[in-house]
């Protein structure tokens, strides 16, 4: 059930380097998404580094890819909201 | 005197210089044994012989004798062979260079085929050039070529060859049958489905150019995809990490209505996905943790076993419960009285519940109620529609209608 998760491989991104992809464009009608994961550091998926085709972004393709550890979780999350 | 000693002279006679053009004289008297005779030719010649001379050219093999004045003359030539053989020498050597020289045109041919080598790389880049446009004309001819009557239907193939994606022959058959029946059948409000849509999107090609295409050519409701989806003939899948898709269309604050009479829908292609304990789909104001309405598949948060929930104002009313698995396909709509709601061709429930927006919110497909990071769903999305109110009656008719295409195209999962 959790085949996705944990096959799934991140590339963990500078504050700054979250700053410059953070909604631009992967390829046409995809976008970057930056998201923190466990340890508050920002990722973005192996599949938007693969995909990638923007030619000032290629350089995601040089990012060491390494497991995702799961997401960071604010601590004002409240499950019985939703 | 032996052969061998004759063709020791002919090696010396070779290097006789003959001229032709000498005046032709008459041998010398020739005394037996005398050797200093004349010229070599005026001996072959050997004419003018004293009758009862003899003429004995050594060397050159003659030997004439002339006789009283019958002129009765013998002539005594050696083994010709001798001769020729020394004659060959010269001769010879030159037809052996004709042959040579004949092997050197046969090797001119090929190399008139190295420069038809060269003609043959020039036909190369042609062939090159020919793919190139080959990409081109496919849209073209895909899209003339494929057997698809409603304009409609033609002009969104038409959208996914351009986008760079392809539509097979039992693709387009099955978007013309689609388009038809959604415009060739009415709610029972009055408006055709088609027009009842305010967006639906079947997914089609491999790429999120090609599968973020509204269907009814709004493109300002087409998908907004972030992250990292992947794109297969099933559809798009969330990677439970950061994959998200949202729609620009506004349900505003100064409509508190906006959510009434109103459908949404969407359809998991791949059940037994992991969980997702937030919403496949969902009305979200990123700028708040509140939902408005959400369709959640396979959510397991929220009850016992692949339970989930459809509803509108989340925050204020009780879930409702429903066993919506992750292959499911959703549909509830508000009239702005009651909920209703369809999966997998059954009717659900219809309960009482009258939507108020305290948000303004967009579309979002796989992802928690926070716009950014959360729980996010991994399950594929084949079908997602939204716009107006459909009646349970309309619901049932929708997903045969929906269905009947996915069928067609492989992705049905009832």
């Amino acid at each position: 059930m959790e085949e996705t998760l944990i096959n799934m491989k991140v590339a963990i991104l500078t504050t700054e380097q979250k700053d410059i992809l953070n909604k631009q464009e992967v390829c046409t009608k995809l976008t970057f998404n930056p998201v923190q994961d466990v340890n508050e550091g920002w990722v973005i998926s192996e599949v938007e580094v693969n995909e990638c085709v923007t030619p000032e972004f290629m350089w995601v393709k040089d990012l060491v890819l390494s497991d995702w550890m799961g997401p960071y979780i604010p601590p004002t999350i409240s499950e019985g909201e939703i | 005197m032996g052969i061998s000693d004759r063709k020791k002279s002919i090696d010396v006679s070779v290097n006789i210089n003959l001229d032709f053009n000498e005046e032709i004289r008459p041998n010398n008297f020739i005394v037996e044994n005398n050797f200093k005779s004349g010229f070599f030719v005026s001996r072959k010649k050997s004419g003018n012989i004293i009758a009862g001379s003899k003429l004995n050219v050594e060397g050159q093999g003659i030997f004439t004798v002339k006789g009283g004045d019958n002129i009765n003359i013998t002539k005594h030539f050696p083994k010709p062979t001798p001769v020729s053989d020394g004659l060959k020498p010269t001769p010879t050597p030159t037809p052996t260079n004709t042959p040579t020289n004949t092997q050197t045109p046969s090797i001119t041919p090929t190399n008139t085929q190295t420069p038809s080598i060269t003609p043959t790389n020039t036909v190369t880049p042609t062939p090159t050039n020919t793919v190139t446009p080959t990409k081109t004309p496919t849209p073209t001819i895909t899209t003339s070529a494929l057997p698809i009557t409603n304009p409609e239907a033609f002009a969104y193939a038409s959208q996914v060859i351009a986008a760079g994606g392809s539509i097979d022959y039992t693709t387009a058959l099955a978007l013309d049958t689609l388009f038809n029946d959604l415009q060739g059948n009415n709610t029972q409000a009055g408006p055709t489905f088609y027009s009842v849509l305010e967006g639906f999107y079947p997914m089609l090609g491999l790429t999120s150019a090609t599968q973020a295409i509204n269907a009814n050519g709004n493109d300002a409701a087409d998908l907004n995809i972030f992250g990292g989806w992947t794109f297969n003939s099933m559809g798009m899948k969330g990677n439970g990490i950061n994959s998200v898709v949202n729609i620009s269309r506004i349900y505003g604050l100064f409509s508190p209505y906006d959510l009434q009479n109103t459908h949404f829908s969407i359809y998991g292609t791949l059940p037994y996905n992991t969980p997702s304990n937030r919403a496949d789909l969902a009305l979200i104001d990123s700028s708040t943790p509140n939902m408005d309405g959400r369709i959640s598949l396979n959510d397991l948060n929220f009850g016992a076993g692949d339970e989930a929930y459809y509803e509108y104002n989340v925050n204020t009313t009780g879930p409702v419960y429903a066993p919506l698995g992750s292959g499911s396909f959703v549909v509830m709509s508000n009239d702005g009285t009651y909920t209703y709601s369809y999966q997998n061709g059954n009717s659900l429930s219809t309960f009482s519940e009258s939507p108020v927006l305290y948000n303004t919110p967009i579309i979002y497909l796989g992802l928690s109620r926070f716009s950014s990071v959360g729980v996010i769903s991994t399950n594929r999305y084949g079908w997602v529609s939204f716009g107006g109110f459909m009646s349970s009656a309309d619901m049932g008719n929708y997903q045969t209608i929906v269905n009947t295409f996915m069928t067609s195209i492989g992705r049905n999962t009832y």
